[in-house]
């Protein structure tokens, strides 16, 4: 009997101390998948829980399956300009129970095609916006309009953080500013392509981020963010401001605005002006002016003249007075031509190198859209005039064909009625589906439509050059479609597991098509305590 | 250790065609309900602390019963040697990702051997091996996705004390309850991502399952039930 007792109370002992495993916090988190994400060859997903970026590869025949492990609490991400990496900005957190870890607000620099190791740069507060500039070596973090959340003793809406995504971290990289404020907070950021300021003695390529607020744009030089920025008042005249849109042109370190409660496009030049006041001095000023758009105006787009390629023009769509005025950027001389509706749609065709822009009245949903030449502009004898095309639905929205004279027209809410407009011919081609049009992409050589609806588990292609439609039957309805720089399409399922479709190309056929399920899931067991 | 089925086939006819040792009661019927505190990190992370809960039934015979000599007799009484064969089914639920429900679902078959004292005549008690196949499989399903649903076979080995009670005894039958504390250690399986209602592999696009990873059941378990001996 002692034997016994003895085993049984090193039995019962044993048990005691055995404890039952505990499992990572990471499961037992809210969770929070951003994404997909659409990069050149790939797709990627950030997994706020388990703190991991997923990427599917599809470069090679079978996709493989990429991580990158990332901080804590991912709120924010976003794809660089030449979709290679993706920036996600993580909350962090404070270590208050068993598994959590004391980590900042970090802006994580997830390099999916190059192999490089992720980056973190410690940003201070837990933004929730990205900017990234075209180039992708700057990225500014900044708060939605919903501003900071509500951690944290203080809170700063205005603050941003300017990151040097060229350069390692450091405790100058990145640079926290805080921008003037005249009572509102930023709205939006615009950062411009790289221009340098004429004259100036830095004559390198900076970029500038235009910090976009309720009567008040403030010009920061991202390049050198520890400078002064140069604020710009929209409300002289009263009234409130709202500024909607800048469109840049790079050559002339020239900068156009358009707001919402403005009569006018706002002309910003970044002009010389020399620094005085020390190191932190910038050396430009804006310098304004006012091109006579004459009216509220609801749509702006600059391009270049394809006569004369040294000669811009701004085009500015004002629906209150029913005209589109073509203003010369470089002498602010305008001419305006008026057009049977109240446009605030300017689409240019071909995108590189615009020779003609269709112009839309989308609020008014009115049938018809209008051509403008854009060829003969320079031509101040020339009659400038709309040719008018009915389309015979309303029109709620024009989508350019990339690599074409094509643009697509969407007729309803619901994108379930479609046209495809010829520029060539000025000829509009209805188109009906299956249902919503939930999602669309165009493939990257340009020569199909392929688009997709929640609820039929098909992918739909229109072969543009004859517009030809074809379907593929899926085993599962989609919930997107991403056409990548390979060619390949990948119909995403929505699952919380991950589950997607993979295409060859537009002529697959279903022999030709893969399927992968699981992959967000993918090694959840296998996880360290 | 995973038991041949060969072996099994062995088992289980040197059960049925052995004669019964000298005793009071040569066959005895189990059934059981038991707990299982699992050790592995992979069970947490699906059922987190949750306990598997399983029921089982089992059968065991007895080879051979020897008293031992001089005092030990007093104090061990008849000392038993025993084979059982057990069937048990189980399972567990949980959540992951707040959203997300799970569930651990456990079947094992073993056999084994068994080493009992009846130092009195209600009252035995014994230690036990076995080994035997089990299937582990597990589900996850919830937002909206098409259920995950895989299971693999795997080995599965287990020992335990137990402790009988017969308050029902007389000399060719017995009515007992038992309880047993053990260690239950299976096999690691890898999941997939298989959904559960999958589609026709004929008619459905080729399709790649990613793994989920590797599911362990291991750990501590305790049972108690009731038992007839005849």
């Amino acid at each position: 009997m002692k034997t016994l007792t003895r085993i049984v109370l090193v039995l019962i002992l044993a048990a005691l101390t055995g404890c039952p495993a505990e499992r990572p916090p990471a499961f037992d988190r809210d969770r929070l998948l951003l994404g997909p994400i659409p990069l050149k060859d790939r797709l990627a997903w950030v997994d706020s829980a388990l703190d991991r970026v997923v990427a599917l590869d599809f470069t090679a025949d079978r996709p493989a399956v990429l991580t990158r492990d990332i901080g804590r609490s991912a709120v924010y991400a976003a794809p660089t300009p030449d979709r290679a990496r993706v920036l996600v900005i993580t909350r962090g957190e404070e270590a208050l129970e068993r598994g959590q870890v004391d980590e900042p607000p970090q802006l994580w620099d997830i390099d999916l095609e190059g192999g490089n190791p992720p980056r973190a740069y410690q940003v201070g507060s837990p933004f929730d916006r990205i900017a990234v500039s075209a180039d992708g070596s700057l990225a500014v973090t900044y708060f939605s309009q919903g501003g900071p959340d509500d951690h944290g003793f203080f809170r700063n809406p205005n603050e941003l953080a300017f990151i040097n995504l060229a350069q390692e971290p450091s405790p100058t990289n990145p640079v926290l500013k805080t921008v003037r404020s005249f009572g509102s907070t930023p709205t939006g950021i615009m950062l411009s392509p790289p221009m340098a300021v004429p004259g100036a003695a830095d004559a390198g390529l900076r970029t500038f981020a235009f910090v976009l607020a309720q009567n008040v744009v403030t010009i920061v030089d991202a390049t050198h963010p520890e400078r002064i920025e140069a604020s710009i008042r929209l409300d002289v005249d009263g009234g409130n401001v709202m500024p909607r849109e800048v469109v840049f042109a790079p050559l002339s370190a020239t900068a156009y605005l358009r707001s919402d409660g403005a009569r006018d496009v706002l002309e910003v030049v970044l002009a010389n002006d020399p620094p005085v006041g020390g190191p932190l001095s910038n050396d430009f000023r804006p310098v304004l002016a006012e091109l006579g758009a004459g009216s509220g105006p609801a749509d702006i787009a600059i391009f270049d003249d394809i006569a004369q390629p040294d000669r811009r023009w701004v085009l500015a769509a004002t629906p209150g007075t029913r005209e589109v005025v073509v203003i010369d950027a470089d002498t602010a001389e305008f001419r305006k031509v008026d057009v049977p509706d109240p446009v605030d749609r300017i689409v240019l065709f071909p995108g590189d190198r615009p020779t003609v822009a269709v112009l839309a009245a989308i609020g008014r949903q009115i049938d018809r859209v209008h051509l403008l030449p854009l060829t003969r502009l320079s031509d101040e004898l020339a009659l400038l005039d709309v040719e008018t095309i009915q389309v015979g639905q309303p029109v709620r929205d024009v989508v350019p064909v990339p690599g074409s004279e094509l643009a697509m027209l969407v007729h309803d809410d619901d994108r379930t009625v479609l046209g495809l407009l010829d520029l060539t011919y000025g000829s509009v081609s209805p188109l009906q589906g299956v249902g919503r049009l939930d999602s669309y992409a165009f493939t990257a050589s340009g020569e199909y439509l392929v688009g997709t609806t929640r609820q039929v588990a098909r992918v739909g292609f229109l072969e543009l050059a004859n517009l030809h439609p074809t379907d593929l039957r899926l085993d599962t309805a989609p919930t997107a479609i991403f056409a990548l720089a390979n060619g390949k399409l990948v119909a995403d399922h929505g699952a919380p597991a991950g589950h997607v479709t993979i295409l060859p190309g537009p002529g697959a056929g279903r022999d030709e098509a893969q399927v992968l399920d699981g992959f967000l899931l993918a090694g959840i067991l296998d996880q360290e305590p | 250790m995973r038991l041949h089925p060969i072996g099994l086939t062995v088992l289980l006819a040197l059960t049925a065609a052995a004669a019964p040792a000298a005793a009071d009661e040569t066959w005895r019927l189990d059934a059981w309900s038991s707990t299982r505190w699992l050790g592995d990190t992979s069970a947490a992370i699906l059922v987190g602390g949750n306990t598997l809960g399983a029921g089982g039934v089992g059968g065991a015979r007895r080879w051979l019963s020897i008293e031992p000599p001089g005092v030990l007799a007093d104090w061990l009484g008849h000392v038993d040697v025993d084979s059982y064969l057990a069937a048990e089914w189980g399972g567990a639920d949980g959540e992951v990702f707040a959203g997300l429900a799970t569930h651990i679902d456990h079947a094992s078959y073993t056999a084994g051997g068994q080493i009992r004292i009846r130092p009195l005549s209600w009252l035995a008690a014994g230690v036990r091996a076995g080994a035997g196949a089990a299937r582990t499989g597990a589900t996850v399903e919830g937002g909206g996705m098409a259920s995950i649903d895989d299971h693999r076979w795997t080995s599965v080995s287990s020992t335990a004390i137990r402790i009988d009670v017969a308050p029902l005894h007389s000399q060719r039958f017995r009515f007992g309850v038992s309880t047993e504390l053990g260690y239950v250690a299976t096999g690691a399986v890898e999941l997939h991502a298989y959904p559960a209602d999958r589609p026709d592999a004929e008619r459905s696009i080729p399709t790649m399952y990613e793994s989920i990873g590797h599911l362990d059941l291991d750990g501590w378990q305790w049972s108690i039930g009731a038992n007839v001996a005849f």
